[in-house]
């Protein structure tokens, strides 16, 4: 087993990059409010994939009301067989695949008790992947009660952020944790689905890991102390305060880099397939604290790590302080998939992390939020047009593909939905990540670049380290605005409409000449332009026409109606019209239909015919190669 | 120097015969318009009065693309139903003119001149159908047990690798090695079939198994001169392509009328020449059979 320690300064890439100044953020340390606090004990058997684990964990009502349960997540249940919630939401095929291998993942309670000695194991009940304890006596509004868990989780193959894949462990999700508590006493207790995330109160970690010697460990918090504990293992020790949850990976391949983005050490734990990615992913890293702390806030800790990982699910992890990252050893740098995700994942550092909104019941809060910021990270960096993909003459931008992924689904769910309660995945992508993302989007479109900002990072500042919903989103964006804009948001939030504005016809016709004051007569002509809204959603638009002597006439449209004609004197023949001329609607679904000339475009169709015509020629000669 | 020499002989074949050429080409020609009319209709319907037509003649954005296939995705489907029949149409027409082509080029080895009437290149296709048409199910048959191979020889080194933890590097050039190992393959079985449809119109008495006996006989005789041979074919293939893909980006740089049907045109010469490139190349491996044959009598 190999241990690569690789420090590289961030002079190498700092001096590199004239785009971004040093960091003037990071400052001061976070302060939220311990409601729900661990020390845990955890080891890890690498003989038998299991942890044994002890925590105490310190709880406090912060409800109006007294509580007479508890509630703890008990998430590694989720993959105790294939008829748990999670797994019978996950698509056939990958039920099967991971049946198939029948190595199941379970967490089992051996004792409860308060710190005071009471006894709760059989009085606890559990349902799947939550538990209930009742507690000896009603714990009262401001009260804190301390509880004594003795665990053991059996780590699946790696499915949905946990267990092992060899050598490697990737440990989520792992301990039993509160349930998030409401205000009004309620607890935000959902079982684990597949599509959904996660959701807790803030509070402080102590964590000890012992793990065999010379495994690699990336986790939560600051590495308080490490010490060898003989016979082969050693504990680590990592404290974190104002978190909302405790990840953390070993492998004994790891190549650790670490580097300083501004105040904050940047470590990367590398997997040996991908050290050719190293630079990418620390530039991209740099640039995303950069950014975000720039345009939203400072991110408030002084440490983030970043694993490349076997995730199980999807392609990256975000949790506090530390992200997870499954990257391809094949995409070159034309293809800046690894730096989309990189900053996508460190986003949630701010959209997640410290405005910590509820994964379970508004996604979007999120994940849409976060896709959007990402974008105009990418945008910075890369420009607008090929920050995504740039290859052989092909361009992707960040935006085409998200509208992509949104005309994946556009009609099936609204963005504000639990979790779970969509159609599908595929619709749970498009929704949250496409649809939320392009709204947020459209509403740039309408306000502009630097109202946005303003919105997001009053937002942040309002929000830090606190739980927000959506209302208190749009509350702030109307207020940073200085505008009314639930008619903005209610198509998009709350129903499945969608936004498709056309112009359908257009024409010139001549009138009788009209003579002027200096005798001579000249032209006129009656042009019509007929615009329609073939969508639900109502969006307030501009209809532009340009005529022939270059002249244009740009209308303002409410977009209410289901159509409308403009009937107009022109000097000149009409050459084309288009509503929503700046593309502001991300929204809509055809933008080909927003547009008509007089005369057919001709040459662009013959370029196009005659690109089909050699695609199908080369295709012939494939498939008759053989 | 033998694989330029036998490249050249087939040149000459080929020249003699051009029609074949014509044959080979018209064939393509007229599939592909097949293909693409419900899609161009698609596509002028969408954008044959819109601006963003404008903006693909600039260059290929995206954007009205991903629209057009959201907005025509039933039309699309069904243009997809009907890819795979015409597909099917294509291939059997092919193997319906692989007789004609190949009895054409085999009789044609040696002659001074054009080695064919329309009537007997006819004759030909329909004489060697049911043979050739069996050699195709054979290919195929060949092609999918190769694939069915490779997974199952993948799985078995996935787990080989993973039951030993290895990572890394290591997995990586495993993934490698597979992709090269069943692209060699492939093209192996390609250039068995190949001679076996040389051998198929050689000897016209014999079964397919003993025409694939044949075929595989005469590449375990002359295998590392047969391989150069197709090596080098392959080689030339590439080169017709790159000069392809430089030729065209330079097309590209103004979208003008004149450069569109520049484009237009190099795209077809490209065609063209692959159709005559192809031809050259069964020449020139029925030189080295013919080759072979003489020794051995």
């Amino acid at each position: 087993m190999k241990v690569r320690f690789q420090i590289i300064f961030s002079a190498i890439l700092w001096v590199g990059s004239p785009l971004l100044p040093p960091f003037s953020f990071g400052q001061e340390g976070p302060a939220a409010p311990n409601v729900a606090s661990y020390r845990i004990d955890v080891e890890l058997d690498t003989d038998e994939k299991k942890l044994y684990g002890n925590e105490i964990i310190t709880f406090v009502n912060i409800s109006n009301t007294p509580l007479d349960t508890l509630c703890i997540h008990l998430y590694p249940n989720a993959f105790r067989h294939e008829k748990t919630t999670f797994m019978k939401e996950c698509p056939r095929w990958y039920r099967r695949r991971v049946a198939k291998r029948k190595k199941w993942g379970s967490m089992e309670i051996i004792n409860i008790e308060t710190t005071r000695g009471k006894n709760l194991t059989d009085s606890k009940i559990i349902d799947e992947t939550v538990m209930k304890v009742p507690v000896p006596q009603p714990l009262p509004p401001g009260q804190k009660i301390e509880l004594r868990i003795e665990f053991t989780v059996t780590l699946p193959w790696i499915i949905a952020r946990m267990g092992y894949r060899g050598e490697h462990y990737s440990v989520g999700q792992w301990f039993p944790k509160m349930c998030a508590l409401r205000p009004d006493g309620s607890w935000v207790a959902h079982q684990y689905h597949f599509t959904s995330e996660f959701f807790a109160n803030f509070g402080t970690y102590d964590v000890s890991i012992t793990v065999p010697e010379g495994y690699i460990v990336g986790a939560t918090g600051y590495l308080e102390e490490e010490t060898a504990d003989g016979g082969g293992t050693k504990t680590l020790q990592y404290h974190a305060e104002s978190v909302h949850d405790f990840y953390w990976e070993a492998d004994p391949d790891f190549t650790v880099t670490q580097e300083r983005c501004g105040d904050v050490e940047v470590s990367f734990l590398c997997l040996p397939d991908h050290r050719r990615k190293i630079p990418r992913v620390m530039k991209a890293a740099c640039a995303a604290l950069y950014y975000y702390g720039e345009w939203y806030g400072p991110y408030p800790y002084k440490r983030l790590v970043i694993t490349d990982s076997y995730l199980g699910a999807g392609r990256g992890m975000e949790y506090p302080m530390i992200v997870a990252v499954t990257l391809s050893w094949f995409f070159p740098e034309s293809i800046r998939w690894a730096e989309a995700l990189i900053i996508h994942e460190i986003g949630h550092q701010w959209w997640y992390g410290v405005v910590a909104s509820n994964e379970f019941e508004e996604p979007w809060l999120d994940e849409g939020i976060n896709t959007y910021c990402t974008r105009k990270v990418l945008e910075a960096l890369y420009g607008k047009d090929e920050n995504l993909v740039r290859l052989f003459g092909l361009t992707l931008s960040h935006l085409q593909y998200n509208k992509a992924i949104y005309l994946m689904a556009p009609k099936r769910d609204p963005i504000v939905k639990n979790s779970w309660e969509f159609e599908d995945f595929v619709s749970y992508g498009a929704t949250v990540y496409g649809k939320a993302s392009l709204m947020l989007e459209t509403l740039e479109g309408y306000l502009g670049q630097e109202v946005m900002r303003r919105i997001l990072r009053a937002y942040f500042e309002r929000f830090s380290f606190r739980h927000p919903k959506t209302e208190d989103f749009i509350e702030t964006a109307e207020e940073v605005s200085s505008q009314d804009l639930d008619r903005f948001f209610e198509p998009w939030l709350y129903s499945t409409g969608v936004c498709d504005y056309a112009v359908t016809s257009i024409e010139s016709r001549r009138t009788n000449p009209e003579e002027g004051a200096d005798g001579f007569t000249a032209q006129r002509y009656r042009t019509k332009v007929r615009v329609e809204r073939r969508g639900e959603a109502i969006m307030p638009v501009e209809v532009l026409i340009e005529l022939e002597d270059g002249q244009t006439i740009a209308k303002d449209w409410d977009g209410a109606d289901r159509w409308v004609e403009y009937e107009i004197e022109t000097g000149s023949k009409i050459r084309s019209a288009a509503v929503d001329p700046d593309n502001k609607i991300l929204l809509d679904v055809d933008t080909n239909n927003n547009g008509l000339t007089t005369k057919s475009q001709r040459l662009a169709l013959f370029k196009i015919g005659s690109h089909l015509l050699f695609s199908w020629e080369t295709l012939i000669q494939w498939l008759t190669a053989f | 120097m033998v694989t330029a020499r036998y490249i050249l002989k087939g040149m000459r074949v080929v020249r003699r015969n051009w029609p074949l050429v014509a044959i080979a080409f018209l064939f393509k020609f007229g599939l592909a318009l097949l293909f693409l009319t419900p899609l161009q209709s698609l596509v002028a319907r969408a954008f044959g009065n819109h601006p963003a037509a404008g903006r693909l003649l600039e260059e290929w954005d995206l954007t009205p693309l991903i629209d057009f296939a959201y907005n025509n995705r039933t039309h699309l489907e069904q243009y997809g139903y009907f890819v795979l029949i015409a597909a099917i149409i294509t291939i059997v027409l092919h193997l319906f003119l692989s007789g004609g082509l190949f009895r054409t080029i085999a009789f044609g080895l040696g002659q001074e001149q054009a080695a064919f009437t329309a009537e007997q290149f006819l004759g030909w296709c329909g004489r060697y159908f049911g043979r050739f048409f069996k050699i195709g199910a054979a290919s195929v048959i060949f092609y999918v047990a190769i694939g069915a191979l490779f997974i199952i020889l993948s799985q078995l080194g996935e787990r080989l690798i993973l039951a030993e933890g290895a990572q890394g590097p290591v997995k990586v050039y495993a993934a490698l090695g597979r992709m090269a190992g069943l692209l060699l393959l492939l093209l192996l079985v390609n250039m068995w079939m190949v001679y076996t449809k040389i051998v198929a119109v050689v000897h016209e008495e014999r079964r397919l198994s003993v025409i694939l006996g044949e075929a595989l006989r005469f590449l375990r005789l002359t295998f590392w001169r047969a391989v150069s041979l197709y090596a080098g074919l392959l080689i030339g293939l590439l080169i017709i392509m790159g000069a392809y893909w430089a030729l065209q980006k330079g097309c590209g740089v103004l979208p003008t009328s004149w450069t569109i049907v520049v484009l237009f045109s190099v795209q077809q010469a490209l065609s063209l020449t692959r159709s005559w490139y192809r031809l050259v190349g069964y020449a020139a491996q029925t030189g080295l059979y013919f080759a072979k044959l003489k020794i051995e009598r």
